[in-house]
């Protein structure tokens, strides 16, 4: 049933659609920054370095944007399929097999996978171009143009810690300033993750948003705008009620309230299996 | 199926093709700069200084603060770096992202000694500081000589100075970046910035900008601290 359910997503026009978009993303968006650095000042310091050129770095515009993105991008790989096959009834034979149950389940774990993929594989991609082909001005999150800037205002308070005390580098921080693209990597598992859980909601959502399916966007994308709003202008770097913080490079590194973004997204996809099963017990002739 | 695939390899083929391009676009402009000497020397005179007392102190490092830096670095992320002493010939020019400076190499103190006696133009941060505070003092909000608290190289003094020697991708082009520690061996004076009143001409002869007396003190004891360290007598040097 799981890998019926995976191939439908796969063959489905809403994932083939949004794992383009972002797969295109990830090469114009190394591309912009390029062309909007030279035509700022004709320098190569004014390019932003391969490691910022992740649109989820900390500080990168793109990542600003996201928490409004990722909810609608993940909505479509195949948050909806359970809505159609509803409307055409498409799923007595489906169900006809393995009972209701498992189809509710297959489609739950082809939606989260669909939600993965669409993000990963194109930001993997991106950071792989990024390496390749992105120049290397050292202008990073991490503050600073030039050469050792990098280390100057960032990596000095990393290892000398004497200078902020209150600054306690943790060793994801560490990590970070020495392998950044690792991170870069682990941070679009995270988004991956996020937009299965995402994708994951917004199925869900279709059981009771039954006439316009669209609208199933709306919980994941309440609850991102409410962390961003809940969060505000705080300078606090070490916790952050906002989901999107906890998958952006430079912030995770920082955050030390991780069983936060663990505990809401496990929260939620046992709040989604518990609704799946409870539907699942009933009577979908409606 | 087979569709999508088609669709995912123009992508890549069109998105590598632009990158390319755009890329190669970038590198024919090296790290030359956009802005011209009028604007540095047009800017100061405007320049307001707002003062951070809290951050004084913890901007001066010892000499054996800077040296462990200095080494870390070069440990942690693969750059070499010099010591040397060289002579700043003026003329400094003014990018979006730093300053460059034609800096002669009268010594090398750490580091390739085949560079002594070459001409070399010297990037340095520090002066971004300026640059980017200065777009904001059109508008009204002033200069805030953040972080490092250092003036301009001033034309025909002697620095004892900390380079980064940073290949840039493609192999063309080598940056070096002023770093860490950058000494001026002629006497300098120092006002204290003790008010946010002060424009830059009220000090433009300072070496470094700070609000309290034992900073500077600091400042000039680190100072001493590197000349002992290197062998310099600044006055051998500098007549």
């Amino acid at each position: 049933m799981i890998r019926t359910q995976c191939k439908l997503m796969f063959l489905k026009r809403g994932f083939q659609i949004s794992f383009s978009l972002m797969f295109a993303f990830a090469f114009l968006y190394p591309t912009f920054l390029m062309l909007v650095g030279h035509m700022k000042g004709n320098d190569i310091s004014a390019v932003p370095d391969r490691i910022y050129a992740y649109p989820f770095c900390d500080g990168a515009t793109a990542s600003d944007v996201m928490y409004f993105v990722l909810p609608i991008l993940s909505f479509f790989p195949f948050a909806a399929s359970f809505a159609i096959d509803r409307k055409l009834h498409a799923y007595y034979p489906l169900t006809a097999r393995g009972g209701l149950r498992s189809y509710f389940f297959a489609k739950a774990i082809a939606c989260m996978l669909g939600g993965f993929i669409i993000f990963f594989i194109p930001l993997a991609v991106n950071i792989l171009v990024n390496h390749l082909l992105m120049p290397q001005t050292m202008r990073t999150a991490t503050g600073g143009y030039m050469g050792n800037n990098m280390y100057e205002q960032y990596a000095h308070w990393v290892y000398n810690a004497a200078d902020n005390p209150s600054l306690q580098p943790n060793w994801m921080t560490k990590f970070w300033v020495v392998h950044p693209q690792l991170t870069n990597l682990l941070s679009a598992a995270l988004v991956g993750c996020l937009g299965a859980v995402s994708s994951l909601v917004c199925y869900t959502s279709t059981f009771f948003i039954k006439k316009y399916t669209h609208f199933s966007v709306f919980p994941m994308l309440v609850l991102f705008t409410a962390g961003v709003m809940l969060q505000g202008n705080s300078e606090d770097l070490t916790m952050s009620w906002s989901l999107i913080d906890y998958v952006k490079t430079g912030e995770f590194c920082s955050l030390s309230t991780f069983p936060f973004f663990w505990g809401v997204c496990a929260l939620l996809v046992l709040l989604c299996g518990g609704i799946l099963w409870w539907k699942s017990g009933q009577d979908l002739l409606d | 199926m087979r569709k999508f695939f088609f669709l995912q390899a123009i992508i890549v083929v069109l998105g590598v093709v632009s990158l390319l391009l755009v890329r190669n676009n970038v590198d024919d402009y090296g790290i030359l700069v956009t802005g011209d000497e009028t604007a540095v020397a047009a800017l100061p005179a405007s320049l307001r200084f707002y003062y951070n007392e809290d951050a004084d102190a913890r901007l001066v490092r010892t000499a054996e603060e800077q040296r462990a830096v200095l080494q870390k670095s070069s440990d942690r992320f693969g750059h070499e770096y010099m010591v040397v002493l060289a002579e700043s010939k003026g003329e400094n020019r003014y990018a979006s992202g730093c300053t460059l400076y034609p800096m002669e190499i009268k010594q090398v103190l750490e580091g390739d000694t085949a560079l002594e006696g070459q001409n070399i133009q010297m990037v340095s941060e520090v002066q971004s500081r300026i640059s980017a505070s200065s777009a904001e003092d059109r508008k009204g909000k002033g200069l805030w000589f953040q972080n490092t608290n250092l003036n301009y190289l001033k034309k025909g003094h002697t620095y004892l100075m900390a380079v980064f020697v940073y290949p840039l991708p493609g192999g063309k082009v080598t940056q070096y970046t002023i770093s860490n520690f950058c000494y001026d061996l002629q006497d300098t004076e120092n006002r204290l910035i003790d008010s946010p009143h002060y424009v830059y001409s009220d000090c433009p002869e300072n070496e470094v900008f700070y609000c309290k007396q034992e900073t500077v003190d600091a400042y000039y004891q680190a100072k001493q601290d590197m000349f002992d360290y290197y062998g310099i007598s600044p006055k051998d040097v500098t007549t």
